[in-house]
Protein backbone atom coordinates (compact mmCIF):
# COMPACT_ATOMS: atom_id res chain seq x y z
CA UNK A 1 0.00 0.00 0.00
CA UNK A 2 1.49 3.32 -0.80
CA UNK A 3 0.94 6.23 1.55
CA UNK A 4 0.87 9.58 -0.19
CA UNK A 5 2.82 12.62 1.92
CA UNK A 6 -0.86 14.20 2.49
CA UNK A 7 -1.87 11.37 4.10
CA UNK A 8 0.87 11.04 6.93
CA UNK A 9 0.59 15.13 7.24
CA UNK A 10 -3.01 14.29 8.40
CA UNK A 11 -2.23 11.64 10.47
CA UNK A 12 0.39 13.99 12.28
CA UNK A 13 -2.35 16.44 12.82
CA UNK A 14 -4.90 14.23 14.27
CA UNK A 15 -2.45 12.36 16.51
CA UNK A 16 -1.28 15.84 17.69
CA UNK A 17 -5.13 16.84 18.16
CA UNK A 18 -5.39 13.61 20.35
CA UNK A 19 -2.43 14.81 22.49
CA UNK A 20 -3.08 18.14 22.76
CA UNK A 21 -6.84 17.05 23.84
CA UNK A 22 -4.86 14.79 26.65
CA UNK A 23 -3.08 17.95 27.87
CA UNK A 24 -6.15 19.91 28.52
CA UNK A 25 -7.61 17.14 30.11
CA UNK A 26 -4.44 17.00 32.65
CA UNK A 27 -4.81 20.87 33.05
CA UNK A 28 -8.89 20.68 33.73
CA UNK A 29 -9.74 22.43 31.10
CA UNK A 30 -11.36 19.55 29.79
CA UNK A 31 -13.49 16.54 30.78
CA UNK A 32 -13.20 12.77 30.75
CA UNK A 33 -16.52 12.94 28.07
CA UNK A 34 -14.52 15.79 26.28
CA UNK A 35 -11.38 14.18 26.17
CA UNK A 36 -12.92 10.81 24.90
CA UNK A 37 -14.96 12.37 22.35
CA UNK A 38 -12.31 14.53 20.65
CA UNK A 39 -9.74 11.31 20.71
CA UNK A 40 -12.63 9.24 18.78
CA UNK A 41 -13.17 11.76 16.29
CA UNK A 42 -9.68 12.31 15.39
CA UNK A 43 -8.89 8.67 15.74
CA UNK A 44 -11.51 8.23 13.36
CA UNK A 45 -9.97 11.08 10.78
CA UNK A 46 -6.53 8.67 11.12
CA UNK A 47 -8.40 5.40 10.11
CA UNK A 48 -9.89 7.46 6.93
CA UNK A 49 -6.74 9.05 6.58
CA UNK A 50 -4.92 5.80 6.06
CA UNK A 51 -7.57 4.09 4.73
CA UNK A 52 -9.38 6.55 2.13
CA UNK A 53 -11.10 3.59 -0.18
CA UNK A 54 -12.69 2.71 3.72
CA UNK A 55 -14.25 6.23 3.47
CA UNK A 56 -15.75 5.40 0.08
CA UNK A 57 -17.21 2.30 0.97
CA UNK A 58 -18.43 2.89 4.00
CA UNK A 59 -20.02 6.57 3.04
CA UNK A 60 -21.71 4.95 0.33
CA UNK A 61 -22.96 1.93 1.66
CA UNK A 62 -24.11 3.45 5.31
CA UNK A 63 -24.84 7.18 4.33
CA UNK A 64 -25.92 6.64 0.38
CA UNK A 65 -22.92 9.18 -0.66
CA UNK A 66 -21.85 8.00 -3.85
CA UNK A 67 -18.83 10.25 -3.26
CA UNK A 68 -16.88 10.69 -0.02
CA UNK A 69 -16.47 14.13 -0.66
CA UNK A 70 -20.44 15.12 -0.59
CA UNK A 71 -20.44 13.22 2.72
CA UNK A 72 -17.51 15.46 3.77
CA UNK A 73 -20.18 18.41 3.13
CA UNK A 74 -23.13 17.01 4.64
CA UNK A 75 -20.43 16.16 8.25
CA UNK A 76 -18.83 19.71 7.75
CA UNK A 77 -22.39 21.08 8.29
CA UNK A 78 -23.31 18.79 10.98
CA UNK A 79 -20.43 19.70 12.80
CA UNK A 80 -20.84 23.85 11.96
CA UNK A 81 -24.60 23.26 13.88
CA UNK A 82 -22.94 21.60 16.72
CA UNK A 83 -20.48 24.07 17.10
CA UNK A 84 -23.24 27.15 16.58
CA UNK A 85 -25.23 25.21 18.61
CA UNK A 86 -22.57 24.69 21.68
CA UNK A 87 -21.53 28.61 21.07
CA UNK A 88 -25.52 29.65 21.56
CA UNK A 89 -24.96 27.46 24.78
CA UNK A 90 -22.41 29.21 26.05
CA UNK A 91 -23.46 32.71 25.27
CA UNK A 92 -26.76 32.03 27.32
CA UNK A 93 -25.04 30.58 30.14
CA UNK A 94 -22.84 33.86 30.46
CA UNK A 95 -25.73 35.81 30.03
CA UNK A 96 -27.66 34.08 32.89
CA UNK A 97 -24.02 34.37 35.07
CA UNK A 98 -23.62 38.21 34.36
CA UNK A 99 -27.54 38.58 35.13
CA UNK A 100 -26.89 36.48 38.56
CA UNK A 101 -23.98 38.45 39.00
CA UNK A 102 -25.59 42.21 38.76
CA UNK A 103 -28.19 41.18 40.95
CA UNK A 104 -26.26 40.35 43.57
CA UNK A 105 -24.32 43.51 43.14
CA UNK A 106 -27.24 45.40 43.36
CA UNK A 107 -28.90 43.67 46.61
CA UNK A 108 -25.03 43.78 48.10
CA UNK A 109 -25.04 48.08 47.15
CA UNK A 110 -28.42 48.46 48.39
CA UNK A 111 -27.72 47.02 51.90
CA UNK A 112 -24.50 48.82 51.78
CA UNK A 113 -26.01 52.20 51.43
CA UNK A 114 -28.97 51.01 54.24
CA UNK A 115 -25.73 50.44 56.50
CA UNK A 116 -23.94 53.69 55.48
CA UNK A 117 -27.35 55.78 56.41
CA UNK A 118 -27.55 53.91 59.63
CA UNK A 119 -24.30 54.89 60.54
CA UNK B 1 -53.17 49.14 53.50
CA UNK B 2 -51.43 46.07 51.79
CA UNK B 3 -48.40 45.69 54.37
CA UNK B 4 -47.80 42.34 53.34
CA UNK B 5 -47.22 43.11 49.36
CA UNK B 6 -44.20 43.39 48.06
CA UNK B 7 -44.71 45.57 44.82
CA UNK B 8 -41.98 45.55 42.18
CA UNK B 9 -41.58 48.36 39.81
CA UNK B 10 -39.36 47.84 37.33
CA UNK B 11 -38.03 51.12 35.57
CA UNK B 12 -35.51 51.88 33.01
CA UNK B 13 -35.25 55.55 31.95
CA UNK B 14 -38.71 56.55 33.48
CA UNK B 15 -37.85 60.44 35.66
CA UNK B 16 -40.54 61.68 34.00
CA UNK B 17 -43.36 58.97 35.13
CA UNK B 18 -42.21 57.25 37.94
CA UNK B 19 -42.69 60.13 40.38
CA UNK B 20 -46.38 59.87 39.29
CA UNK B 21 -46.63 56.15 39.69
CA UNK B 22 -44.86 56.21 43.48
CA UNK B 23 -47.03 58.92 44.43
CA UNK B 24 -50.55 57.35 43.26
CA UNK B 25 -49.53 53.51 44.64
CA UNK B 26 -47.84 54.57 47.87
CA UNK B 27 -50.89 55.67 49.29
CA UNK B 28 -52.18 51.77 49.22
CA UNK B 29 -48.87 49.97 49.38
CA UNK B 30 -46.56 50.48 51.51
CA UNK B 31 -43.84 48.27 50.48
CA UNK B 32 -42.79 49.17 46.87
CA UNK B 33 -39.62 48.53 45.32
CA UNK B 34 -38.07 50.04 42.26
CA UNK B 35 -35.74 47.86 40.23
CA UNK B 36 -33.95 50.53 38.45
CA UNK B 37 -32.48 48.64 35.37
CA UNK B 38 -29.19 51.05 35.01
CA UNK B 39 -31.21 53.97 33.78
CA UNK B 40 -29.31 56.94 32.10
CA UNK B 41 -31.94 59.77 33.50
CA UNK B 42 -32.67 61.13 36.45
CA UNK B 43 -35.30 58.14 37.68
CA UNK B 44 -32.79 57.41 40.90
CA UNK B 45 -33.08 61.02 41.94
CA UNK B 46 -36.82 60.94 41.58
CA UNK B 47 -37.15 57.79 43.16
CA UNK B 48 -35.26 59.03 45.92
CA UNK B 49 -36.85 62.21 46.29
CA UNK B 50 -40.35 60.11 46.27
CA UNK B 51 -39.19 58.23 49.37
CA UNK B 52 -39.54 54.83 47.83
CA UNK B 53 -37.06 51.75 47.83
CA UNK B 54 -34.26 51.50 45.26
CA UNK B 55 -32.11 48.58 43.89
CA UNK B 56 -30.06 49.63 41.09
CA UNK B 57 -28.31 47.29 38.53
CA UNK B 58 -25.19 48.55 37.53
CA UNK B 59 -25.83 46.88 34.17
CA UNK B 60 -28.60 46.98 32.33
CA UNK B 61 -30.36 43.69 32.12
CA UNK B 62 -33.98 44.12 30.44
CA UNK B 63 -37.58 43.72 32.02
CA UNK B 64 -36.67 40.23 32.79
CA UNK B 65 -34.09 40.94 34.72
CA UNK B 66 -35.30 43.41 36.69
CA UNK B 67 -38.20 41.54 37.76
CA UNK B 68 -36.16 38.17 38.45
CA UNK B 69 -34.21 40.52 40.78
CA UNK B 70 -37.70 42.03 42.48
CA UNK B 71 -38.80 38.18 43.09
CA UNK B 72 -35.35 37.27 44.88
CA UNK B 73 -35.40 39.87 46.69
CA UNK B 74 -39.79 39.21 47.54
CA UNK B 75 -38.36 35.74 48.43
CA UNK B 76 -35.44 36.77 50.49
CA UNK B 77 -37.56 39.01 53.03
CA UNK B 78 -40.35 36.40 52.86
CA UNK B 79 -42.92 38.25 52.07
CA UNK B 80 -46.45 36.72 51.40
CA UNK B 81 -47.92 38.25 48.22
CA UNK B 82 -45.95 40.17 45.64
CA UNK B 83 -47.36 42.69 43.11
CA UNK B 84 -45.81 44.00 39.47
CA UNK B 85 -46.73 46.86 38.10
CA UNK B 86 -45.08 49.31 35.01
CA UNK B 87 -43.53 51.97 36.00
CA UNK B 88 -45.09 54.31 32.80
CA UNK B 89 -48.01 54.65 34.51
CA UNK B 90 -49.75 52.67 32.13
CA UNK B 91 -51.74 51.28 35.20
CA UNK B 92 -53.63 52.49 37.93
CA UNK B 93 -53.54 52.30 41.78
CA UNK B 94 -57.11 50.97 41.98
CA UNK B 95 -56.81 48.07 39.35
CA UNK B 96 -53.47 47.03 41.37
CA UNK B 97 -55.45 46.66 44.41
CA UNK B 98 -58.09 44.33 42.28
CA UNK B 99 -55.28 42.17 40.82
CA UNK B 100 -54.09 41.58 44.32
CA UNK B 101 -57.15 40.78 46.14
CA UNK B 102 -58.04 37.74 44.50
CA UNK B 103 -54.07 36.21 45.62
CA UNK B 104 -54.89 37.40 49.79
CA UNK B 105 -58.41 36.04 49.72
CA UNK B 106 -56.65 32.91 48.77
CA UNK B 107 -58.91 32.05 45.27
CA UNK B 108 -55.78 31.55 43.23
CA UNK B 109 -52.00 31.68 43.47
CA UNK B 110 -51.02 33.89 40.69
CA UNK B 111 -53.61 36.71 39.06
CA UNK B 112 -52.99 39.00 35.98
CA UNK B 113 -54.58 42.18 34.85
CA UNK B 114 -55.99 41.80 31.87
CA UNK B 115 -56.44 44.43 29.04
CA UNK B 116 -59.07 42.38 27.19
CA UNK B 117 -61.87 41.49 29.26
CA UNK B 118 -63.75 44.42 29.22
CA UNK B 119 -61.52 46.48 26.72
CA UNK B 120 -61.86 49.70 28.96
CA UNK B 121 -59.82 51.80 26.45
CA UNK B 122 -57.61 52.07 23.43
CA UNK B 123 -55.08 49.84 22.18
CA UNK B 124 -53.43 50.61 19.36
CA UNK B 125 -54.08 48.00 16.62
CA UNK B 126 -50.67 46.74 15.73
CA UNK B 127 -49.88 45.94 19.65
CA UNK B 128 -53.34 44.26 20.22
CA UNK B 129 -52.45 41.72 17.46
CA UNK B 130 -49.31 41.48 18.30
CA UNK B 131 -50.75 40.41 21.93
CA UNK B 132 -52.96 37.91 20.59
CA UNK B 133 -50.67 35.97 18.25
CA UNK B 134 -48.40 36.12 21.81
CA UNK B 135 -51.28 34.79 24.05
CA UNK B 136 -52.29 32.47 21.59
CA UNK B 137 -49.11 30.84 21.32
CA UNK B 138 -48.36 31.32 24.96
CA UNK B 139 -51.71 29.19 25.76
CA UNK B 140 -50.91 26.78 23.05
CA UNK B 141 -47.85 25.81 24.47
CA UNK B 142 -47.64 25.88 28.10
CA UNK B 143 -51.63 24.72 28.15
CA UNK B 144 -52.95 27.95 29.83
CA UNK B 145 -56.06 30.20 29.17
CA UNK B 146 -55.04 33.85 29.86
CA UNK B 147 -56.90 36.69 27.66
CA UNK B 148 -53.25 39.01 28.25
CA UNK B 149 -50.31 37.50 28.61
CA UNK B 150 -48.00 40.76 28.03
CA UNK B 151 -49.92 42.39 30.63
CA UNK B 152 -47.08 44.08 33.91
CA UNK B 153 -50.01 43.88 36.09
CA UNK B 154 -50.00 40.60 38.30
CA UNK B 155 -50.11 39.71 41.86
CA UNK B 156 -49.00 36.84 43.11
CA UNK B 157 -48.90 34.37 46.28
CA UNK B 158 -46.05 32.65 48.56
CA UNK B 159 -45.91 29.54 46.36
CA UNK B 160 -45.85 31.38 43.10
CA UNK B 161 -42.99 33.86 44.37
CA UNK B 162 -40.62 31.12 45.36
CA UNK B 163 -40.92 29.27 41.87
CA UNK B 164 -40.68 32.25 40.16
CA UNK B 165 -37.38 31.67 39.15
CA UNK B 166 -36.69 33.84 36.05
CA UNK B 167 -34.67 32.81 32.56
CA UNK B 168 -34.99 35.43 30.06
CA UNK B 169 -33.71 38.79 30.87
CA UNK B 170 -36.44 40.38 28.16
CA UNK B 171 -40.09 41.02 27.08
CA UNK B 172 -40.18 37.56 26.93
CA UNK B 173 -40.64 37.10 31.02
CA UNK B 174 -44.41 37.80 30.78
CA UNK B 175 -45.04 34.81 28.76
CA UNK B 176 -42.27 32.77 31.12
CA UNK B 177 -44.61 33.86 34.21
CA UNK B 178 -47.42 31.57 32.68
CA UNK B 179 -45.22 29.07 31.53
CA UNK B 180 -43.85 28.63 35.12
CA UNK B 181 -47.29 29.35 36.84
CA UNK B 182 -48.47 26.33 34.26
CA UNK B 183 -45.92 24.22 34.84
CA UNK B 184 -46.05 24.09 38.65
CA UNK B 185 -49.77 23.74 38.72
CA UNK B 186 -50.27 27.34 40.15
CA UNK B 187 -54.13 28.53 39.47
CA UNK B 188 -53.94 31.68 37.62
CA UNK B 189 -57.24 34.29 37.60
CA UNK B 190 -57.61 37.52 35.37
CA UNK B 191 -59.48 40.47 36.65
CA UNK B 192 -60.46 43.09 33.90
CA UNK B 193 -58.31 46.33 34.25
CA UNK B 194 -58.00 49.35 32.05
CA UNK B 195 -56.20 50.10 28.84
CA UNK B 196 -54.18 53.38 29.36
CA UNK B 197 -52.40 53.90 26.05
CA UNK B 198 -50.19 57.33 25.26
CA UNK B 199 -47.43 58.26 22.36
CA UNK B 200 -45.29 57.75 24.92
CA UNK B 201 -46.55 53.72 26.16
CA UNK B 202 -46.56 53.07 21.87
CA UNK B 203 -42.92 54.94 21.46
CA UNK B 204 -42.04 52.67 24.46
CA UNK B 205 -42.68 49.06 25.44
CA UNK B 206 -42.90 45.86 22.75
CA UNK B 207 -42.60 45.94 19.46
CA UNK B 208 -42.79 44.11 16.38
CA UNK B 209 -39.41 42.82 17.00
CA UNK B 210 -39.76 42.27 20.29
CA UNK B 211 -42.82 39.92 19.47
CA UNK B 212 -41.31 37.98 17.03
CA UNK B 213 -37.94 37.92 19.69
CA UNK B 214 -40.59 36.70 22.64
CA UNK B 215 -42.41 34.20 19.76
CA UNK B 216 -39.02 32.17 19.34
CA UNK B 217 -37.93 32.50 22.70
CA UNK B 218 -41.33 30.49 23.90
CA UNK B 219 -41.19 28.13 21.22
CA UNK B 220 -37.71 27.45 21.96
CA UNK B 221 -38.61 27.21 25.81
CA UNK B 222 -41.04 24.65 24.88
CA UNK B 223 -38.54 22.53 23.04
CA UNK B 224 -35.89 22.38 25.87
CA UNK B 225 -38.68 21.39 28.48
CA UNK B 226 -39.67 18.82 26.45
CA UNK B 227 -35.94 17.51 26.45
CA UNK B 228 -35.72 17.47 30.05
Amino acid sequence: MAIHPFQLVVVFIAAFMILKSYEKYRLRIFRRWEVWTWGALWSIVIVFALFPDLLQQYTAAVFMFQRPLDALFALSLLVAFTGLNLIFGLFEQQRRDITQLTREIAIFNEKLDETGSSK
Amino acid sequence: MHEDVLVIVPAYNEATRIGAVLDALGDVFPNILVVDDCSEDDTREVVHRHGARIVSHPLNRGLGGALGTGFAIARMEGFEYAATCDADGQHTADDLERVVAPVIEGTADIVIGSRFIERDGEMPQVKTLGNSFLTTLTNMLFGSRVTDSQSGLRAMNRRAIEVMDIYYDDYAVSSEIIKIAAQNHLTIEEVPIATLYEDYHVERGTQVWHGTSIATKMVRAFFRDLKR
